[in-house]
């Protein structure tokens, strides 16, 4: 195997010092109304601009990040547990187009749900709870790894267990089940993790050593370039994770430094004139050295901009030790070289990027872990990689139907699409995923009877939330295969699904609450037509966008502290909020924020390209909506016993 | 049962073997200690009536990590008279702290004779007091047992005391211990003469971790109203089984345990508890004195009982009816021993405080014992360790379903989980597995303790409860309801705890070896939050049941569940706040690692998949 033959198209990685805040806002808002509940209980309006800050601010942070994605990802990691053996326990966060759109989703159902809520007692009831889900679902969703999706599922799922109406038939059941099963799920995510760990050619003990220390565990010889050859060494991968240098797929942008859209990856000719970049992502600590300069940068992660051509790399395991060292590695102008760790991880991020590579055969990595392969890994008489498909499947089928009222269902929904359109995403080759997606069909059907049940029974409370569970079967269906598109149709149908909750309510007597079927419709309008390139990443730094949502959530938010009418006076506690709200986000766009750029015409033009038929049927998706709701929105105020 | 257990003990301890004969020996204490300047000297006796030759082949660190400092041997060269002795001395100048044993190895005509030597690095003089304090203050407790406040302030002096003794050692120990000094990770290491021989004394990483879990345990229970005097045993026995590494200490320091159990939990369920605890104490030590009597050095420290090859020693299987075997019967009796101390039938809150304490001591202990000491048994063992694991794991979720709202029950059942997930780990032979059976042992036992103290705060308001009927608990007493909720998520290991990361570790080390049981492990596993986390979901949602409401109990307070007590906040905070810190930070996993280098070093070189 010619080594230069190694590429991949592994994505590039920026650093967030922020996204954490995503998941700590929701927290903080609970713990504000759960706080401040009896000055709260004076002012409906100071209680729902709390309960709307943090998921509006979580959101305005997504947005930030996910306008400048572009086929990157952000990572936090904010948590590191520690290191035993070969696994890196850590509460990683990794924001990719995907999460972006689930998160989203997440957060526009909260807050829909708690502008729909408009009995003041009810919604300081129902404000910690749903903050407290929303964290879990975030963690969740954008953990980098089995353990905070673990710990994220079973915060949202036992927050999320009595969001629902208390003495609902159709929910009375689901409510403790889905708390329940959560410990189930995460445990089951947990042993898909070390399965497909130990798949990965992983041996789990003291061979390993207890740091991140390649040189133990990285026979990657040097000079790998002058030698010109390498023969993939398959004693030495036995031992553990090696570094392996990788020309990106992805060209760089000479002017910017940033990595285009994918979409000119074949295209793309770069100049002379043009620097490279080498980047190195691994647990912190590790230093990247280059020829003749100091420490280039330390792990978590390094990306330096250097001179196209030949150069020597070091890196120095955490803790010191003997280096690794390339010599002569060839950087093309406008390219990158990426130190790519392969070997047992459970890193979400390390096992896409290891199994993304491609040595010219297209296996690599993947002959371990492709039942096509002879020398593919087994265990209990089954390949390797089935195994460890099975227990995520069993992971998101023992969370993702559960969950009570619109919100649990939409909440548990998106933990169990998100983990398995995540698993999807490796591209992993199982042979399961059809039996997974029958598995998934036949529940929706099941479940469809619970909807007609309901629709017999004249409850228009269950109607929505039975309509979310089917709804979460048919996108689980699709999610191992096709999981762009699950996410897609899940986090629309279930934007249109809790405007359907709030029509069929006809409970809001504020202007957000009539006017949310409307919003919610719209929203879904947008995320099934910008769903799609924000996913392929064919977006570009649509910062602007970013900027415009949150200063709609931060008008949402003084709006709901001014004074509706001239005799009341606006209130100082709310207005704080709001400045504080303000200048969050001002600080969020100012530190991910980059220059407002749209993307090539001709990009997103190539992006839509076979997408007609998407097109079409969305159009027609919103048509219906858009009528359904602004049809809703005409409906009567309800009267005033009613309200009451 | 019970006289069955007691008669197949004392056959057991029968059928202990004598020590092997020897042509060469040496004459009084086993280990040679050194003194403060690093010198010692010993005596090599001969048994034969022909001279005999020896010769110094090497000195080295244990577990073939290279020596610090030189060591002399004077003379290298002797030739022994018939059954005669000749005076030898030693000086190592090693850095103090660094190496804790060495090991002179003799040739004696053409084997080998291995002459442990202990270093004279003490600094754990104060360690001695995390015994010797509590005991003191226990006596005092008792003796103002009509006066519970002075009681209580006893009690919390204890603890106090406690902490800044930890927070001393805690100042002193290094995270950072290179595993190449190879001292088997032990830190703060002091020897005091005792009636039983030499109490040897250090703190290790889990040790250093279980100690601060059974401080906030004893100050949670303390505030939370269990028996002071029985609370301050309770610390003073886990605190000589967590820093003591002879086997003699240990089995005293698990006496103090048990009682300590017994002094909380009261006399009407005593006689439940204490025969199978103290069975299991004697079982323990009956196993230890057999692996010490087996051994070929007579040594007394796990250390050095850890540097025994138990396979190939060839004295145990010349000198004794059952030669190998009897290793894995002591391991077996100790393991049986720890499982009855662990499972023991509980009567009350308190009762389920007391034995989550005594569960965590057990957890490490086990730890300790099995891949440490007997790593070439355990695995051997190991197939039927896990599945043992794994059949536990399943019976304590069946379990949880029959305890029908207990709390009690309940948490007992949850315990027995927690043992099955640490089997599970130790029989994993990895180190994931290892460091996921100390974490839950620490966490789980948390975890219990804090389900304990909940259960008492819920029935001190309401009577004997069915938790099942605690719906909308939130509502009325909310900081006893998050109480009560973060206990049920750390006694089933639920994701977000300390126990988690355990259980998980647990599952993941186990698969290269033992997959079979591990997929009915993860099934046992997985069900063995159904219930508790369904309880939580119960109070953390709906509204509180009429019938309640209406109760007389409810009657004085309007209706309403009161809110926990200062003292009760407290007390859960103290047991329940260590397992959200721990899960959330680096702490746990780095305590266990900077402990167990060696430890899964030799454990890891067993057998890996």
């Amino acid at each position: 195997m010619s080594f230069q033959s190694l590429t991949g198209d592994v994505a590039l990685v920026s650093p967030s010092g922020v996204l954490r805040l995503a998941v700590l806002a929701p927290l903080a808002s609970a713990l504000a109304a759960a706080s401040f509940r009896p000055r709260l209980q004076q002012s409906a309006r100071e209680a729902r601009a709390v309960a709307v800050s943090g998921p509006l601010f979580a959101g305005a942070v997504i947005v930030m990040h996910a306008s400048s994605l572009a086929g990157r990802q952000f990572v936090d990691g904010p948590l590191r547990l520690g290191r035993v053996g070969s696994f890196e326990l850590s509460l990683s966060l990794l924001l990719d187009g995907r999460a972006a759109l689930l998160t989203l989703g997440a957060c526009a159902l909260a807050v829909a749900e708690l502008v729909r809520t408009t009995d003041l007692d009810r919604l300081l009831d129902r404000t910690p709870r749903v903050g407290i889900a929303l964290m879990g679902v975030l963690l969740a969703v954008l953990g980098d790894g089995p353990l905070p999706f673990a710990i994220g599922a079973t915060i949202a799922a036992l927050a999320a267990s009595s969001l629902g109406p208390v003495a609902s038939i159709s929910s009375g059941v689901a409510r403790p089940l889905g708390a329940s099963l959560a410990h189930a799920s995460g445990v089951l995510a947990m042993v898909g993790g070390f399965v497909l760990a130990w798949g990965l050619g992983g041996s789990f003990g003291i061979r390993v050593g207890h740091e991140p220390d390649y040189t133990r565990r990285n026979p990657v010889p040097a000079e790998i370039y002058t030698a010109s050859e390498l023969g993939y060494d398959a004693e030495a991968s036995a031992v553990g994770p090696e570094l392996w240098p990788v020309l990106v797929g992805l060209p760089v942008s000479a002017a910017t430094g940033t990595p285009g859209p994918k979409a000119l990856a074949s295209g793309g000719m770069p100049t002379l004139a043009s620097p490279g970049w080498v980047s190195f992502v691994s647990a912190p600590g590790s230093r990247l050295f280059l020829k003749g300069t100091e420490a280039a940068g330390t792990s978590p992660i390094v990306r330096r901009e250097i001179p196209s051509g030949f150069v020597d790399m070091e890196i120095e395991p955490r803790g010191g030790g003997r280096r690794v060292r390339f010599r002569a590695v060839q950087v093309p102008p406008g390219r990158e070289i990426a130190i790519v760790a392969v070997g047992p991880t459970l890193s979400f991020r390390e096992l896409s990027a290891q199994l993304a590579l491609d040595d010219g055969t297209g296996r690599f990595v993947r002959r371990t872990l492709d039942p096509e392969a002879p020398e593919h890994r087994r265990a209990l008489g089954v390949p390797v990689v089935d195994l460890g498909v099975l227990a995520f499947a069993l992971a998101a089928l023992a969370i993702a139907l559960l969950g009570s009222g619109t919100l649990g269902v939409g909440l548990h929904a998106i933990l169990g699409v998100g983990l398995l359109a995540r698993v999807g995403g490796f591209g992993l080759p199982t042979r399961l995923a059809s039996a997974v997606a029958l598995v998934f069909v036949l529940s929706g059907l099941a479940l469809l009877a619970r909807v007609l049940v309901a629709i017999r029974r004249r409850d228009e409370v269950a109607i929505p939330a039975e309509l979310s569970r089917v709804l979460a079967a048919l996108a689980a269906a699709g999610a191992l295969a096709v999981p762009n598109a699950a996410s897609l149709l899940l986090v629309g149908g279930l934007l249109a699904l809790a405007g359907l909750e709030g029509l069929t309510k006809g409970a809001g007597h504020t202007l957000e609450a009539r006017l949310l079927p409307v919003v919610t419709g719209v929203l879904a309008v947008v995320v099934l037509v910008l769903g799609r390139p924000l996913l392929v990443g064919a977006v570009g730094k649509l910062s602007g966008l970013g900027l415009v949502l949150g200063l709609s959530g931060l008008v949402l938010a003084v709006r709901s502290v001014s004074p509706a009418k001239r005799k009341k006076k606006a209130s100082p506690f709310g207005a704080r909020m709001a400045a504080a709200l303000a200048a969050l986000a001002a600080l969020t766009g100012l530190l991910v924020g980059d220059p407002v750029r749209i993307a090539p015409a001709e990009v997103l033009l190539r992006t839509f390209q076979g997408a007609g038929t998407d097109l079409a049927v969305t159009g027609l998706f919103a048509l219906a909506l858009v009528v359904s709701w602004v049809v809703g929105a005409r409906l009567p105020e309800p009267a005033p016993e009613a309200q009451a | 049962m019970n006289r069955l257990v007691v008669l197949c003990t004392l056959l057991f301890a029968m059928l202990l073997p004598g020590r092997a004969a020897a042509a060469v020996f040496v004459v009084g204490p086993r280990i040679v200690s050194l003194d403060a300047a690093g010198k010692a000297s010993f005596v090599l006796r001969s048994d034969t009536l022909a001279p005999v030759r020896l010769d110094v082949v090497r000195v080295e660190g244990v577990a073939g990590a290279p020596l610090q400092g030189t060591l002399t041997v004077t003379p290298r060269e002797l030739t022994l008279p018939p059954r005669g002795s000749q005076k030898i001395e030693i000086k190592w100048d090693a850095p103090r702290d660094s190496q804790l044993f060495a090991h002179v190895v003799f040739r004696v005509e053409g084997k080998e004779l291995v002459v442990p030597v202990q270093s004279g690095n003490e600094r754990g003089e104060p360690l001695r007091l995390l015994v010797l304090a509590p005991i003191v203050l226990a006596i005092v407790a008792a003796w103002l047992a009509r006066k519970p406040a002075l009681a209580k302030i006893a009690g919390f002096v204890g603890v106090v005391s406690h902490g800044a003794l930890l927070a001393w050692a805690l100042a002193r120990f290094s995270p950072s211990f290179d595993a190449e000094r190879g001292n088997d990770g032990l830190q703060l290491v002091s020897r005091t003469p005792a009636p039983w021989g030499t109490w040897l004394c250090a703190v290790d990483g889990p040790g250093m971790l279980g100690l601060l879990a059974v401080v906030a345990v004893a100050a949670g229970a303390i505030s939370g109203g269990v028996a002071v005097h029985g609370v301050l045993v309770l610390l003073a026995g886990a605190s000589l089984v967590l820093t003591a590494w002879d086997t003699t200490s240990i089995v005293l320091g698990l006496s103090l345990v048990v009682g300590g159990v017994a002094l909380c939990i009261g006399p009407k369920a005593v006689g439940r508890t204490l025969l199978p605890s103290a069975i299991g104490v004697v079982l323990v030590g009956t196993g230890l004195r057999g692996l010490v009597a087996a051994a070929p050095l007579h040594v007394r420290s796990l250390p050095e009982l850890a540097r025994v090859d138990w396979v190939s020693l060839e004295g145990v299987q010349s000198s004794t009816v059952l030669g190998l075997p009897l290793v894995q019967g002591a391991f077996v009796a100790v393991l049986l021993g720890l499982c009855l101390l662990a499972a023991a039938p509980l009567a009350s809150g308190a009762g389920v405080v007391a034995v989550s304490v005594s569960r965590l001591v057990a957890g490490l202990l086990l730890v300790r014992i099995l891949p440490y000491v007997l790593g070439a048994s355990t695995q051997w063992a190991a197939p039927g360790l896990a599945w043992a694991g794994a059949v536990l794991l399943v019976l304590a979720a069946a379990a949880t379903f029959a305890s029908r709202g207990d709390g009690a029950r309940l948490a007992a059942a949850l315990g027995v989980g927690q043992l099955g997930a640490m089997l599970l780990g130790l029989a994993a032979c990895t180190s994931q597995g290892l460091a996921g059976a100390m974490i839950v042992a620490i966490g789980g036992s948390l975890g219990t303790a804090g389900l304990g103290l909940s259960v008492e705060a819920i029935e001190r308001r309401l009577g004997p409860t069915d938790l099942r009927g605690l719906s909308g608990l939130v509502k009325d007493a909310p900081a006893l309801a998050f109480g009560a909720v973060v206990a049920l998520a750390a006694a089933c290991l639920a994701p977000g705890t300390v126990g988690f990361h355990g259980g998980a570790l647990s599952l993941g080390g186990a698969f290269p070896l033992h997959r079979a049981a591990l997929v009915v492990a993860t099934l046992g596993y997985a069900a063995l939050g159904l219930v508790a986390l369904r309880l939580a979901a119960t109070m953390l949602g709906g509204e509180v049941d009429r019938r309640l409401v209406e109760s007389a109990r409810l009657e004085p307070f309007g209706g309403h569940i009161p809110e926990l007590r200062r003292d009760e906040a407290l007390a859960l905070f103290c047991a329940l706040a260590p397992v959200l810190a721990l899960a959330f930070g680096e702490v746990a996993l780095g305590f266990v690692e900077v402990a167990s280098r060696q430890l899964l070093g030799d454990a890891t070189r067993l057998g890996i998949g």
